[in-house]
């Protein structure tokens, strides 16, 4: 956990990224929360700078959220990465485990950010 | 086992008369507490899960029936007592969510459709009432409803085929095909009809059928139904105005819906032209072959005079040979004459007016006996004939008829003295007549060469004639629109048929 | 004309967000195949406003589920389909469908669609319920067939109801169907929901 310097969180609402960012702050208080609103604007904000942890909303306008995790895990193959859905179909949660994401069930609590980011596993998620 | 009509009458929520009318609907109801145990169990459940009252009650749907663990059902009973949402599970969705058999047939499951839904008891806090409902009846009129459905749609496929296949008949046929309607708007025309009466049916406004064949509208007017449907000529008007000959038979369509007609039919100018030309050459022909003979018996005459005349004064005074070339003279004249007599008979029989008038058949064959007398008589002949009915004939023609035919029975006798038998009898439309003999007969293989002109199947000396009478008899025979055949067993006799019309 | 700032509409949206991603997990489950579902796209309509939008294109009949909610607020909810896409549903959900014979919908496919209806917008309820605390009951959901006009007025109890309304794309397999969602409040109520979402988003949690 130590090792968290930066964390990436993209996702369309701006109330949910608010809550994942002030959860995230609370479990690592050091590090940089870069926030984005869509794919596009996430890639565009990293410009080739590393992050350890990423949490990523499934369903958004334009690039969804598999999409972009896929285009991130190739620059970045050993960051933690999880797809935040109300959404858990086997389908995509085929795909998912495919890229090695974890899932976090939303809506989000500081329970389920603070696993994620613990490595104590993000994807257990009733329905 | 817990006995549970003991147990009936303590359920939690008290029986008023409103829980009796749950007691006796005609489906189940259950109420689940707070805590999603059974309150209410009422009877209709209790027959069909086999699960009476008392082992209901107190207990979670889930201790009952294990196998909705994880099911739509249990999710909606969750969702009830949590959240207060309701729902509704359909038997399209879920097949019959509870283990709930009929009661006639005890191993089959009801299709259900199942309502869960919140209510807010002040006493009980949030509890959840399930109503199951048996759609067995939907779900038959369903099967039955698709079923319809896609007999239904066979039918109208092969309907379909069958009118592709009508279509494609009346597109290609030769003939030209209207459909048109009692007051003579074509409603339809196939390109054959748009061909023979070079006109579009299919774009150009409609003109009647009358102004194509003028004597439908008439034709129409005068009989409905029953005679329509021959085939008749009829004046025919192109699109451009040209008027030739068709030939048209018009049908009442059989269909219920409309009064609409057919008429089918082709332009026969070609045929009519080329029967014309045949009729015409026909004729030239008759003429040619009357005034032939005409014309040749005049010189004849002139050498059969001579002849007789050469023969008379001089016989036996030149020498033997000079005798036997005048035989042979004379025997020459006498044979052409003979032929050309026939001849010229012949073709009076093609070309003179048929008369005809009722003739009563008996009298002809008796003045043809009468006519044939010295023959008869020598030949020692009997000739018995049946009662012979009256008949629409020329009465000359008539009496010629039996006359060859008798007269060919004489001729072509055996040793002993001829046979012969006359008979009649009525068909439908003609009557049929007989006339057997006992004489030479012929091979079957001639019976239909000897009505052929000239032909003859025997050598002069034998049975003399010129081998025209038995084509005169043809010829009458077919003025008369009958037939003429025979059959024959050499040896034995043969027996010759003709038919004439019935009636006038 | 009620009106919500920028950060009300954004929690809210969030709110149905979630909502749809439960209704399309529950969905999926149903057809047994992933049910794509596109952001909702949220906008408060008056009546007139919502039937052009409805009536876009055709005057075709349409199908509806209409659910009661009452509680901390109440309302109509009304998942809205145009028949042929109502079709198209049914034809996803029950594969073996015969593709000729169908152009109404038989009463068990009445009843099938009622649940996918009831599916769908019990997820927003709940969803609603679960993230600002507000409590609910609905009532058990029918299903609505006929013009426009017909099923929208059957929700509206007064002249003054306005329509939280949104619309939706569903993807089953191949085949593609439009949706739409409205629910119909008083301004109490619309108020009310107002409350909620501040208090449980928007007040500061410092």
């Amino acid at each position: 956990m130590e090792d968290i310097t930066t964390i990436l969180v993209v996702d369309d609402s701006l109330l949910a990224r608010k809550m994942v960012a002030s959860f995230a702050s609370e479990v690592c208080p050091d590090a940089v929360i870069i926030a984005a609103a869509s794919g596009q604007e996430a890639l565009q904000k990293l410009e080739g700078a590393t992050f350890q942890a990423a949490t990523i909303d499934y369903n958004m306008p334009g690039m969804d959220g598999l999409t972009l995790a896929e285009q991130l895990r190739r620059e970045h193959p050993h960051a933690r990465m999880a797809l935040l859905t109300a959404n858990i179909q086997d389908a995509v949660a085929q795909r998912a485990a495919n890229l090695g994401l974890e899932f976090i069930c939303k809506p989000v609590t500081e329970e389920s950010i603070s696993a994620f980011l613990r490595g104590k596993g993000g994807s257990s998620c009733s329905s | 086992m817990t006995d549970s009509s003991a147990l009936r009458n303590t359920p939690t929520v008290p029986l008023s008369l409103g829980g009796l009318v749950l007691e006796h609907l005609d489906c189940g109801i259950a109420l689940l507490d707070a805590t999603g145990k059974v309150c209410y169990w009422n009877k209709w459940l209790a027959q069909r899960t086999r699960i009476g009252p008392a082992d209901a009650l107190g207990r979670t749907l889930l201790e009952m029936f294990p196998e909705l663990e994880g099911s739509q059902l249990s999710f909606c009973v969750e969702d009830a007592l949590q959240v207060g949402l309701s729902s509704v599970l359909s038997q399209s969705i879920h097949k019959s969510p509870l283990p709930a058999f009929r009661l006639d047939l005890e191993s089959e499951r009801i299709p259900q459709q199942i309502q869960v839904a919140p209510i807010l008891d002040p006493g009980l806090g949030r509890i959840c009432i399930l109503s199951v409902s048996d759609v067995s009846a939907a779900l038959t009129r369903e099967t039955t409803l698709h079923r319809a459905n896609r007999e239904l749609a066979d039918k109208s496929e092969s309907l379909k085929r069958a009118q592709e296949l009508n279509r494609a008949v009346i597109e290609g046929a030769a003939e030209a095909i209207l459909v048109f309607e009692r007051d003579g708007r074509i409603c339809d025309a196939n390109p054959a009809a748009a061909e023979v009466f070079r006109y579009d049916f299919r774009t150009r406004s409609a003109k009647p059928l009358w102004d194509f064949v003028p004597a439908i509208r008439e034709m129409l007017a005068q009989e409905v139904g029953s005679r329509l449907g021959d085939m008749r000529e009829h004046l025919g008007v192109r699109g451009d105005g040209e008027r030739f000959p068709l030939e048209m038979s018009v049908h009442q369509l059989e269909i219920t819906s409309q009064e609409l007609y057919t008429a089918i039919g082709r332009d026969i100018s070609e045929r009519k032209q080329s029967e014309d030309a045949l009729q015409r050459s026909h004729a030239e022909l008759q003429q040619f072959a009357y005034a032939a003979s005409h014309d040749l018996q005049e010189p004849l005459r002139t050498i059969s005079g001579f002849t007789g005349l050469l023969r008379k004064r001089y016989h036996g005074q030149i020498d033997a040979k000079a005798d036997g070339y005048i035989d042979h003279v004379t025997q020459g004249v006498e044979r052409m004459s003979n032929l050309i007599e026939a001849l010229l008979e012949y073709s009076k029989v093609g070309s003179a007016p048929v008369e005809l008038e009722t003739v009563d058949t008996s009298s002809v064959v008796r003045e043809a006996l009468s006519n044939l007398g010295a023959a008869l008589e020598e030949s020692g002949a009997v000739v018995t004939s049946l009662p012979l009915p009256a008949v629409c004939a020329d009465r000359r023609q008539l009496v010629r008829l039996f006359q060859n035919l008798i007269g060919n029975a004489i001729k072509f006798r055996r040793d002993d003295a001829p046979r012969i038998e006359i008979r009649a009898h009525q068909g439908r439309r003609t009557h049929r007549f007989e006339i057997e003999d006992n004489g030479i007969g012929v091979d079957p293989s001639f019976a239909e060469r000897i009505f052929e002109v000239f032909q003859r199947l025997h050598l002069r000396e034998e049975y003399p004639g010129t081998g025209i009478g038995l084509s005169i008899c043809k010829r009458i025979v077919e003025r008369h629109h009958g037939e003429i055949w025979m059959t024959s067993e050499p040896g034995r006799g043969s027996c010759f048929y003709f038919t004439l019309p019935t009636g006038v | 004309m009620f009106e919500l700032t920028a950060e009300e509409t954004d929690a809210i949206n969030e709110v149905f967000n979630i909502g749809m991603g439960r209704a399309a997990s529950s969905l999926s489950r149903l057809v047994r195949s992933e049910v794509g579902l596109s952001i909702p796209d949220l906008d408060f309509l008056s009546l007139s406003e919502v039937q052009e939008i409805l009536a876009e294109g055709s005057d075709l009949s349409m199908c509806a589920v209409h659910e009661r909610f009452s509680g901390t607020f109440g309302g109509n909810a009304l998942l809205v389909f145009p028949s042929v896409d109502s079709l198209e549903l049914v034809k996803a959900i029950f594969p073996d469908t015969d593709e000729n014979q169908l152009d109404s919908l038989s009463e068990l496919e009445q009843e099938a669609l009622l649940e996918v209806g009831n599916i769908i917008l019990n997820a927003c309820v709940g969803s609603i319920a679960n993230l600002t605390g507000a409590t609910f009951s609905t009532e058990i959901p029918i299903f609505l067939q006929g013009s426009v006009e017909h099923i929208l007025t059957r929700a509206q109890q007064a002249k003054t109801d306005e329509y939280l309304f949104m619309r939706m794309r569903f993807r089953i397999q191949v085949r593609s169907m439009i949706g739409y969602v409205a629910f119909v409040m008083d301004i109490p109520s619309l108020e009310a929901f107002r409350d909620c979402v501040r208090k449980a988003f928007l007040t500061d949690p410092a």
